[in-house]
């Protein structure tokens, strides 16, 4: 199919043969394509690795072969062909695309032919013309007179005998081979190529009653390459192939909430590429241009899931206002009691039922890949009822650089159930090692040097009051 | 100049032809041209204060379309085409639900049916060419081939020869003989399914899309006796995509939620029939009288009609009279308000229904300052507001969700509006507090009689009593003053009554 369709391109547009001539229009949903047999790897930082095996009748000797349909943001230097009994002599990258300007740029030297026409009568004149050079416009030699094309402004044709070889309608790939042989044989050509590339996407009905969640996972894949891949046999790779120290145009994808708060270790039962998890598409499928398609890899009902509210305080902070506490949502990855699988990097998007049963989202959240038994905790969004208000009572000078801080957080609860916010005040320590928590009303964790974190648990419709004195250099 | 006569060419489309289908495409396509019903549920921008007019031009908030479809399906497989979505879908956040054969897999296509989207399913394929003589009206067509463009210019390929489209200065013109069958109108969503038995089922299709938002309008409205107000709020929501819902179950969603925005709307470029280059013996020369002339072919005049403008009086914002809506439940932690009816949300439209009302809300009258310990400030004007309690026994007790103020009072049978400002989310509990303009009647002032002494002045102009708040930005333990503080907003606040055409001051001190 390959090489029938790509001779019909190459007489449309590279012979010369008139337009009663040209094959009968089929309108297809796209132009016949040159691909042959395609697969396509897809990576997630914008990367994909096309493998097309195309059937060609090669002759003997020195061959020119043109790879039309090739992805149009194709990297060249990346391109490997084997063909049976050929050899690569050179291959070449052709970005030289025919256009009115590119047409006339190549007519220097040549003939074409002009067809005047009178404004007032319509009647046409047929010269003869040689194009003597094109800069900003277009001199010509008329029967030994030099003019200007359209330098009066009337109407003139140019109409030139050909296309030039050199110039192509879509980015081609040429290459020259030494063939040993004659005869009909598969040619596999691959190469990497850009805009073509894949991020999870997630469903996540939460249900706060039952405190459960049921997950579907879908792989969305963006093709902006200019080119329709047909029939491709697809899969898709989880995980960064380019190196650390390598430019990766995305950088890495770290969102500010740190969504995975264990990693996991547990292997998801997922075919493997050496660290990366692989997930094949069931059926060929056609990824055409500009395109965006899902396809389902996960359902999950009934996983456990809790809420939580989160408040995070910097160093010194009064807000003259309540704010709003992060409303997350926990739950795990791991096989018991949790999603049971590794989940590559995404969007996770969380709904819930309203009053009469119909989902409404609200919020998502970016995580990384996770690996399978990670514990994630996904800020969705700011609690409209939970609010904290941090207080500073009081700063005392303690002399040297030392100052003791009487601190104060107001957390209320408009809700009608009682709720837990972890306070979190950050910023204690930065580089000195001597913060020390003189006196608070509620027992505190010290996950890390520079942070103190409260479990405070409020009634319903009602607030609790929590104190704390620190003493801190500065 | 010459070059660009005919750089934007409006190509005439042939639509007559149905749509063929490719005879690679093996399932068959069923077409869900509208929803039967549809629910809408808005979501206001994740950045910002949430007060303040919309912009129809740039919205930045989102909606949740939940769409409910019949399909007639046939046995096997089958390619489902949503048409009429809304043109800023986020393809990866859609989700059907109701088909028996489950989804194999979800496409998006954003090839739009346009010009340079024709002139680029035809390459390498007959178009009929058309030339029109100017000076007579015949017609002449030809065939011919594109055979590269549309981006770069159109060259087409005809018994004459080959050529580019539009340079030759003649009105010339594509014709196709039907639309490829990948190009639609508008944003379609197609969904691959396999279905054990042909039946008519009835599927859920949900997406988010960008170019939504609302925001909340209160208008307060004081009564005579200067105790109570009566609150009403308008939801004002607005839809910048072009496409309508009709008899819509509308929600609102109060309080803010993450959401990355991701603008996938689609501009279908216009076809750009770019010339070789045509610069003639004169085109260098700076002025050229005869180049203006014929450049004058391309200035498009765009008329405007100088429209008498009487002007009427702004319209009062009465109170209206539509019945108080329910109370928002909740969302997870999110506060949800369904709109009672159903309306329609039109394209590129805006529209308020009511969000909430309570009248004879209680409020206190305060003026209020803040200022930096110890700084020296000249008699400056105090902020009046008023304070409402929001709770159930203080005559209001509902979420209030972030949006603008307007503050009328009433004389006489007429309204005066004397605040504007805004309101940040207010949980049942919390105390909110309403713009009521800036007092020149009321000054504070503070000066530093010694280093670390503050004396602060309120002075009274009115012939009426006032209760003030000043507060210090200091922490309220460091604070000494002559008279008992308060910590309000966990600022320490010195609330004190000024008589009428009087002053009070306070002295104080800063202690570490």
């Amino acid at each position: 199919m390959g090489a029938r369709h790509w001779g019909w391109a190459a007489l449309a547009i590279a012979s010369s043969v008139a337009a009663q001539d040209i094959a009968p229009s089929t309108p297809a949903t796209q132009a016949p394509s040159a691909q042959g047999d395609v697969s396509v790897t897809i990576y997630n930082n914008d990367l994909a690795l096309v493998q097309d095996v195309r059937q060609l009748e090669l002759g003997s000797g020195r061959v020119r072969q043109d790879f039309p349909d090739v992805s149009a943001a194709i990297r060249p230097e990346t391109v490997t062909l084997a063909v049976p009994g050929a050899t690569i002599v050179e291959q070449n990258f052709d970005y030289d695309l025919l256009s009115p300007t590119s047409l006339m740029e190549k007519a220097v030297g040549e003939t074409i032919t002009l067809v005047r026409t009178n404004p007032g009568t319509g009647a046409e004149v047929r010269e003869r013309a040689k194009v003597l050079a094109v800069n900003g416009g277009v001199v010509l030699d008329v029967g030994g007179h030099i003019e200007v094309l359209r330098d009066d402004g009337l109407p003139v044709r140019a109409i030139f005998d050909k296309v030039p070889d050199s110039l192509r309608a879509r980015p081609t790939l040429s290459v020259t081979l030494a063939s040993t042989r004659n005869g009909r044989r598969p040619a596999t050509l691959s190469y990497l190529s850009r805009q073509l590339g894949w991020v999870a996407d997630y469903v996540a009905l939460y249900d706060q009653a039952k405190g459960t969640i049921d997950v579907q996972g879908w792989v969305t894949l963006r093709n902006t390459t200019g080119t329709t891949f047909t029939n491709a046999r697809t899969l898709l790779v989880a995980g960064d192939v380019a190196s650390e120290g390598q430019p990766n145009r995305f950088g890495n994808l770290q969102p500010p909430s740190r969504p995975v708060r264990a990693a996991g270790t547990e292997s998801a039962s997922r075919e493997q590429l050496g660290d990366f998890y692989l997930y094949p598409l069931p059926v060929r499928t056609t990824i055409a241009d500009k395109q965006t398609k899902q396809v389902s890899f996960l359902d999950v009902k009934g996983a456990t899931a809790t809420s939580a509210y989160e408040y995070h305080n910097g160093w010194l902070a009064t807000r003259e206002q309540p704010a709003s506490a992060a409303s997350t949502l926990r739950f795990s990855s791991s096989r018991a009691g949790g999603l049971g699988d590794a989940l590559p990097a995404g969007t996770v998007r969380v709904y819930m039922r309203d009053a009469r049963g119909q989902a409404q989202f609200t919020g998502e959240a970016t995580i990384p890949h996770t690996p399978q038994g990670s514990s994630i905790a996904l800020t969705t969004g700011d609690a409209f009822d939970v609010k904290v208000q941090p207080i500073v009572v009081k700063r005392t000078a303690l002399g040297g650089s030392r100052f003791r801080t009487d601190m104060r957080y107001v957390v209320t609860n408009a809700r009608g159930v009682p709720v837990t916010v972890d306070v979190y005040q950050d910023g204690l320590d930065y580089s000195f090692t001597d913060t020390r928590i003189v006196a608070e009303s509620l027992r505190s964790e010290r996950p890390e040097s520079n942070t103190v974190l409260w479990h405070v648990q409020v009634p319903a419709n009602g607030s609790t009051t929590l104190t704390a004195t620190i003493d801190t250099r500065y | 100049m010459r070059g660009r006569f005919a750089a934007l060419l409006g190509l005439p489309l042939v639509l007559g032809a149905a749509p063929q289908e490719s005879a690679d495409t093996v399932a068959p396509l069923v077409k869900s041209a509208a929803p039967d019903e549809v629910a809408v549920t808005v979501y206001r921008s994740p950045y910002g204060s949430g007060a303040g007019a919309l912009n129809l031009q740039w919205l930045n908030g989102f909606a949740l379309i939940t769409e409910m479809r019949t399909l007639h399906l046939p046995a096997g497989p089958a390619t489902i085409r949503f048409e009429g979505v809304a043109g800023g879908i986020v393809p990866a956040s859609a989700i059907i639900s109701g088909l028996p054969g489950g989804v194999i897999e979800k496409n998006r296509d954003e090839r739009l049916l346009s010009g340079a989207a024709l002139a680029s399913g035809y390459l390498g394929r007959r178009v009929t060419l058309t030339r029109t003589d100017r000076a007579s009206g015949r017609r002449r067509t030809q065939d011919a081939a594109i055979v590269a463009g549309p981006a770069g210019g159109v060259v087409v390929r005809t018994p004459d020869g080959v050529e580019a489209l539009g340079c030759s200065g003649l009105a010339e013109a594509p014709r196709y003989p039907s639309v490829p069958a990948d190009l639609t109108a508008g944003p379609v969503l197609a969904v691959s399914t396999n279905s054990s038995a042909a039946r008519t089922v009835t599927v859920t299709l949900s997406y988010l899309t960008s170019e939504f938002d609302w925001s909340a309008s209160y208008v307060a409205t004081m009564a005579a006796n200067g105790r109570t107000l009566d609150l009403f709020a308008w939801l004002t929501l607005a839809n910048g995509n072009a496409e309508s819902f009709p008899a819509a179950q509308v929600q609102a969603v109060a309080g803010r939620i993450n959401h990355r925005d991701e603008r996938f709307r689609v501009f279908a470029r216009p076809l750009q029939l770019s010339c070789f280059p045509l610069g003639t013996t004169t085109s260098d020369l700076p002025d050229r009288t005869a180049e203006q002339a014929e450049a004058s072919e391309d200035i498009v005049v765009t008329g405007m009609r100088i429209m008498e403008v009487s002007m009427p009086a702004p319209p009062l914002v009465e109170a209206p009279p539509p019945p108080p809506p329910p109370a928002p439940e909740s969302l997870g932690d999110l506060k949800l308000y369904r709109v009672p009816e159903r309306v329609t949300v039109n394209a590129r439209g805006q529209k308020q229904v009511a969000l909430l009302a309570r009248s004879r809300v209680p409020f206190q009258r305060l003026y209020r300052s803040t200022l930096s310990p110890l700084a020296i400030v000249p008699m400056s004007p105090s902020s009046i507001v008023l304070r409402l309690d929001n709770r159930a026994d203080a005559g209001l007790g509902i979420p209030l969700p972030a949006g603008s103020t307007t503050l009328y009072a009433q004389r006489g049978r007429e309204k005066l509006l004397v605040g504007t400002g805004d309101l940040s989310d207010k949980a049942v509990g919390e105390t909110a507090r309403i713009a009521a303009g800036q007092s020149a009647q009321v000054l504070v002032s503070q000066s530093t009689p010694e280093r670390d002494r503050g004396k602060v002045t309120v002075t009274n102009a009115n012939p009426f009593a006032v209760f003030a708040e000043i507060a210090v930005r200091a922490p309220p333990a460091n604070v000494r003053a002559s008279a008992s503080l308060v910590t309000v907003d966990g600022l320490p606040t010195w609330t004190v009554s000024v008589p009428a055409n009087g002053s009070r001051t306070l002295t104080y001190t800063m202690r570490n």
